[in-house]
């Protein structure tokens, strides 16, 4: 089970994730990234003819969360679309191999400047979840 | 730890956090506040925030904020950090991810009564005309060789190819261009980001707004500058768009990887850094430097879209319109100062900070160094905008630096939830304010009660000194996206 909650923040957005599992953190982080962009727009779902491939290493699993949103989002900037669909090949703590599924959008709602590594933290919590705070710039 | 048991006050408008304070800290923290405003600061994270850039390798005199200050991620926004050249470190988030976010101010020759009746039509005109919004682009698409001409030559791009008049170029700081530029060190993903981007505002706090000046402070600086009561303006606040956010990205993430190999461990991510004669920083100084030189191109543009409309709008009247002075406010520059008696180098990194430079100063240009930099100060939507001028003791106090704008107190979130917008915008017609905005929840978002009190803010740095209240802007029409 995964939950996505947006926390005050004086100027940006800060979102808390909570997952079972490093690859539903992975796949509330998308979820909670693109219901900013524009929301409810990833539901219900909508026909994907988009796919781009990102393959990453970083240096530990919080790095590698930051770093794969940022990718998603310069894809989302670059293709003016939205990806809603994550299937990952490969997760580890230091390696994601994954393809995004999308669709063009022609307005959206927030125009994200940045994912920011700022209180971003991959733990397991007393409840044994993987959680994280993930602040965007926006 | 609550830090503000720690404060000290210095003087009237300055407060300090002593450097034993926290482990770690090279130098102390300078607060510019009012006692309302430092009220403020206990509600969010500005203080830790602070004291974490008092940590940086290379670190000169103080970390500083100033009174707009307000949480960020990693640095503060509202504060200047200054480090040694060439071995103190550069850190991109000491920037911010949208370089050269800036401001300009150009003065008309029309005056207020001129705009009697016709703010709602202007309005209307300028939201048609000039790119506004979320991911929105624009007419002018560069080609591969055109955007490395405008990440290398900045403004000169825009005089090259008729879109800035010479007189443009020597009224902006830099002259709208840093050398260090080499768009080799901008990625494909960031020029492709930009490439559509020249010319416009985009959203959230950015807007282009036609104001008045209501009221003089300085009436000898203000004649230099060329104000005068009632006088209509323009400001132009944006800055690199798609492009900058992508360079800033791309290298706080080598940062963040190289920190390591240099041994720099930061209590944040975010102020990752490295030695500003390494080469991760020497190839992120080039890079920020052309993206701030596609800031200064753009806000050019947006100028040749608003001077073509003034003149097509005010046919029958006088329709020039100078450009005055524009500051860029997130920003890393190479000056000297002073620091302990020595003078020195350094790598003075501001984040929603502008540049006020004092009299004399011989970067700023010669109609000014008598007087001192102009400085522009936008208020938030629908309240006062301030020009300042540089001083001396600006040079002394603050690297040469003084605050960018009102600072947020407000999320967001809690501004739209907290604000009435059918009220909101009663209110502004009431005092014959046009907006036109992308979103209701934008207008909701950047309404007046979610900044700090300007009127508090410019009192502060004015009564510290580090600038000095020239002349104050009423707006008459906002657009924004």
């Amino acid at each position: 089970m995964k939950t996505i909650d947006y926390l005050a923040h004086t100027a940006d957005v800060r979102m808390r994730l909570r997952a079972d599992s490093a690859l539903e953190l992975f796949e509330a982080a998308l979820e909670g990234m693109n219901q900013l962009i524009k929301t409810h727009a990833c539901q219900p779902p909508h026909s994907l003819p988009l796919k781009k491939q990102i393959t990453l290493k970083s240096e530990n699993l919080t790095t590698l969360l930051i770093e794969f949103l940022g990718e998603v989002l310069t894809q989302s900037h670059l293709n003016k679309a939205l990806f809603c669909k994550l299937e990952i090949e490969h997760l580890s703590e230091k390696k994601i191999s994954a393809s995004i599924h999308g669709y063009p959008v022609e307005e959206i709602d927030e125009d994200i400047k940045a994912v920011t590594y700022h209180e971003a933290n991959v733990h397991r919590n007393t409840a044994n979840q993987y959680e994280t705070i993930v602040v965007f710039d926006i | 730890m609550e830090l503000k048991h720690y404060l000290k006050r210095l003087d009237g408008q300055l407060w300090e956090i002593p450097k034993e304070t926290r482990e770690g800290m090279r130098v102390p923290a300078y607060i510019y506040a009012s006692e309302k405003l430092l009220q403020e600061l206990s509600s969010d994270k500005s203080l830790e925030q602070l004291t974490n850039v008092a940590m940086l390798p290379g670190i000169r005199k103080a970390a500083i904020v100033m009174p707009d200050v307000h949480e960020g991620y990693g640095f503060p926004i509202g504060g200047v950090a200054a480090t040694e050249w060439p071995s103190g470190v550069i850190s991109p988030g000491g920037i911010g991810y949208d370089i050269n976010c800036g401001v300009r101010i150009l003065c008309s020759e029309l005056e207020r009564k001129d705009l009697e009746n016709r703010g709602e039509s202007l309005a209307k005109a300028l939201y048609e005309q000039i790119p506004s919004g979320a991911g929105k682009g624009g007419s002018i698409q560069l080609t591969d060789l055109e955007m490395d001409r405008v990440l290398k030559y900045g403004a000169g791009w825009a005089l090259e190819n008729h879109y800035a008049e010479p007189e443009d170029l020597e009224h902006m700081e830099s002259e709208g261009c840093l050398k260090d530029a080499d768009p080799a060190y901008v990625s494909e993903q960031a020029k492709m980001r930009g490439f559509d981007q020249l010319g416009t505002i985009g959203s959230g706090n950015h807007f282009l707004e036609v104001s008045y000046v209501d009221k003089i402070f300085d009436p000898e600086v203000a004649a230099t500058f060329g104000l005068k009561l009632n006088q209509v303006t323009v400001l132009i606040h944006t800055g690199s768009r798609g492009l900058g956010h992508q360079v800033a990205t791309d290298y706080l993430k080598n940062m963040v990887a190289a920190s390591e190999i240099y041994g720099i461990h930061l209590p944040d991510l975010e102020l990752a850094c490295a030695p500003f004669n390494s080469e991760d920083g020497q190839a992120y100084f080039k890079a920020m430097s052309a993206a701030a030189n596609f800031a200064w191109c753009n806000r050019q543009i947006i100028t040749y879209k608003t001077r073509r409309l003034w003149s097509a709008f005010f046919k029958d009247k006088g329709v020039k319109l100078k450009l005055l002075y524009d500051v860029a406010h997130n920003i890393a520059k190479i000056e000297e100062h002073v620091v302990n008696g020595k003078k020195m180098k350094l790598i003075v990194h501001r984040k929603g900070s502008t540049r006020s430079f004092g009299p004399g100063h011989p970067d700023i240009p010669e109609c000014f160094r008598e007087t001192g930099q102009p400085v522009i100060i936008p208020g938030s939507m629908g309240t006062a905008s301030y020009v300042m001028v540089g001083t001396q003791a600006g040079m002394e106090k603050t690297f040469g630096s003084t605050c960018h704008g009102a600072g947020r107190r407000m999320s967001r979130h809690a501004a739209t939830r907290a604000v009435n917008i059918h009220n909101l915008e009663k209110e502004l017609l009431s005092k014959d304010i046009h907006v036109r905005a992308g979103s209701r929840k934008g207008v909701s978002e950047e309404a007046p009660t979610a900044y700090k009190d300007i009127e508090e803010v410019i009192n502060v740095v004015h009564d510290a000194g580090i600038a000095r209240k020239v002349a104050r802007l009423r707006p008459i029409a906002v657009i924004k996206g």
